[in-house]
C-alpha cells in the first residue's frame, strides 16, 4: 500500500490506515518531539496531540509526491512543541554570555560524538537557544519566521542562535574532555 | 565553517529514527492513548453542540416573547365608548327582494312539494294557480309522489319585510322597565303624592307607630324598599 493511498483510506476515516501511517512515522515525529522537550512523558504528549491533529486535518492536506506527507507531518508536530511550550511558559531566552570555543576544535569534536549524545546536548540546552537552535538548524525556518512564530524580534532569534550554537560548543568540548 | 557546523548537525539529526537513538517506548500505548483522544474528542463535541442548540433556542423565545410584548403594548388602544342605541340610530335591516325564479323541468323534491301543494289547493276550491310558497318540509316526510310534475313557474319568497308587506312603519319598541332603589329613610322627604306607590309608601312611614305591634305594617323593610316603578 502506497502513501497516498495510505492517506486517503485515513480520509475515510479507517483505523487500520491510521495506525498503518503512525507506525510509519512516529520515530521520527517522536525524535523532533524530543528536540523541543526534554521529558519523554511530554514528548509522548505532544505526540499523541500531533497525530490527533494530523488525522483531524487531513482533508486539507494535499499531497504532492513522496515526503510531502512527512514535511506537513513535522511541521505539525513542531507547531504543537512550540504550542506545549507557551503553554508551559517555557520560553525563556536567556541572555548569558558564553566564552565562545575555538570554532576548529569544536568542528572536529563534532565529529567524534554520536547522535545520541548530540540530542543530549541539545535537550540540556536552555528552552530558548534549544528552540531557535531547532527552528532555524534542524527545521530550516529562517531569523524572520522564528521571530513570527515566537513572537520575538530577529536580532533576539540571531542572538538566541549564536549563543546556543556557542553554548553546544562548550558542552561538546567539555563532555569531550571529560571522556 | 560556520555552514559546515550547521550542516553537520542537520546530517547527524536530520532523518534519525528514534530507535536509532535509543530511545525506548511502547507505540502500542501511545496508539491506544490517541485512539481514546479521538474518541473523548468526539464525545466532547456532542455538550458542545447540545449547549449551543439550548443557547440559540433561548435567545429565540426570549426574542419572540420581546416581540410579542412590545407589540401588545404598542398597539393597544382606549376602547372607544359604545355609542347609545337610540331607535333613531338603530340600523334599518337589509331585507332580500322578492326572488322570482322561472325553473322548467325540475325534478327536485322540493318542486314535488310545490306541486302536491299546489293540487291541494286545487282540491280546496281555490283553483288559481298561485305562485307557489315553498315551505319548509322535505320529501320524505311528505306522503309519497309517485311521478314529480314540473312546475310552470315558481316564485321563491325570502323573507319579505314588514314595511314592503303591510305598508305600515315598523312598531315602536316598548319601554323596558326602569327599575328604582330607595332608600327609604332618605326619601323621606319626597313629595307627598296623593296616589300611587310613593303615596302609599309615605302613608305607611307616617303611621308606622300607629299601627299595632303585631300589625304586618310594621315589617316594612326598614331600609331598603324595592319599588318596581314603571307600573
Amino acid at each position: 500500500m502506497t502513501e497516498e493511498q495510505i492517506i486517503i483510506a485515513c480520509r475515510r476515516g479507517e483505523s487500520f490506515a491510521q495506525k498503518m501511517l503512525f507506525e510509519r512515522y512516529v520515530d521520527r515525529m517522536f525524535v523532533i518531539c524530543i528536540r523541543y522537550v526534554p521529558r519523554q512523558s511530554d514528548a509522548e504528549e505532544i505526540l499523541s496531540d500531533a497525530f490527533l491533529k494530523c488525522f483531524r486535518s487531513l482533508n486539507q492536506f494535499e499531497y504532492r509526491g513522496a515526503g510531502s506527507f512527512r514535511a506537513w507531518l513535522s511541521k505539525i508536530t513542531t507547531n504543537e512543541c512550540l504550542a506545549f511550550l507557551r503553554k508551559k511558559n517555557m520560553l525563556v531566552f536567556t541572555t548569558e554570555d558564553h566564552v565562545l570555543e575555538r570554532r576548529d576544535e569544536s568542528e572536529t569534536a563534532i565529529e567524534k560524538i554520536s547522535a545520541k549524545e548530540l540530542i543530549f546536548c541539545i535537550q540540556h540546552m536552555p528552552a530558548g537557544y534549544r528552540t531557535v537552535f531547532n527552528l532555524y538548524i534542524l527545521e530550516n525556518y529562517s531569523h524572520k519566521e522564528i521571530a513570527l512564530q515566537l513572537n520575538i524580534s530577529e536580532s533576539t532569534s540571531k542572538t538566541q542562535l549564536k549563543k546556543a550554537k556557542a553554548w553546544l560548543r562548550k558542552k561538546i568540548k567539555k563532555d569531550e574532555t571529560r571522556i | 565553517m560556520k555552514q559546515e557546523f550547521e550542516q553537520t548537525i542537520r546530517d547527524r539529526l536530520g532523518d534519525i529514527p528514534a530507535s536509532e537513538l535509543g530511545w525506548e517506548y511502547d507505540k502500542e500505548v501511545m496508539w491506544q492513548r490517541i485512539n481514546d483522544k479521538q474518541r473523548r474528542k468526539l464525545i466532547l463535541f456532542r455538550p458542545v453542540f447540545t449547549h449551543a442548540a439550548a443557547a440559540v433556542a433561548g435567545i429565540l423565545l426570549a426574542g419572540s416573547i420581546m416581540l410579542f410584548i412590545f407589540r401588545k403594548s404598542h398597539t393597544e388602544r382606549p376602547i372607544p365608548a359604545q355609542p347609545n342605541i337610540t331607535l333613531k340610530n338603530k340600523p334599518v335591516k337589509q331585507y332580500p327582494e322578492v326572488v322570482v325564479a322561472k325553473e322548467k323541468n325540475k325534478t327536485a323534491p322540493q318542486t314535488a312539494v310545490a306541486a302536491l301543494d299546489n293540487k291541494q289547493t286545487s282540491a280546496r276550491g281555490t283553483g288559481n294557480k298561485k305562485p307557489l310558497f315553498i315551505q319548509n318540509r322535505t320529501a320524505s316526510t311528505d306522503r309519497a309522489v309517485s311521478t314529480p310534475q314540473p312546475a310552470e313557474e315558481i316564485a321563491v319568497t325570502k323573507a319579505v319585510p314588514e314595511k314592503e308587506q303591510h305598508g305600515v312603519q315598523r312598531p315602536v319598541a316598548k319601554k323596558k322597565p326602569v327599575i328604582y332603589w330607595v332608600d327609604v329613610r332618605k326619601n323621606y322627604e319626597q313629595p307627598v303624592e296623593k296616589s300611587g306607590v310613593w303615596a302609599d309608601i309615605n302613608k305607611r312611614l307616617e303611621h308606622l307607630n300607629d299601627y299595632p305591634v303585631d300589625s304586618p305594617y310594621k315589617e316594612i323593610p326598614p331600609a331598603v324598599a324595592f319599588i318596581n316603578a314603571f307600573k
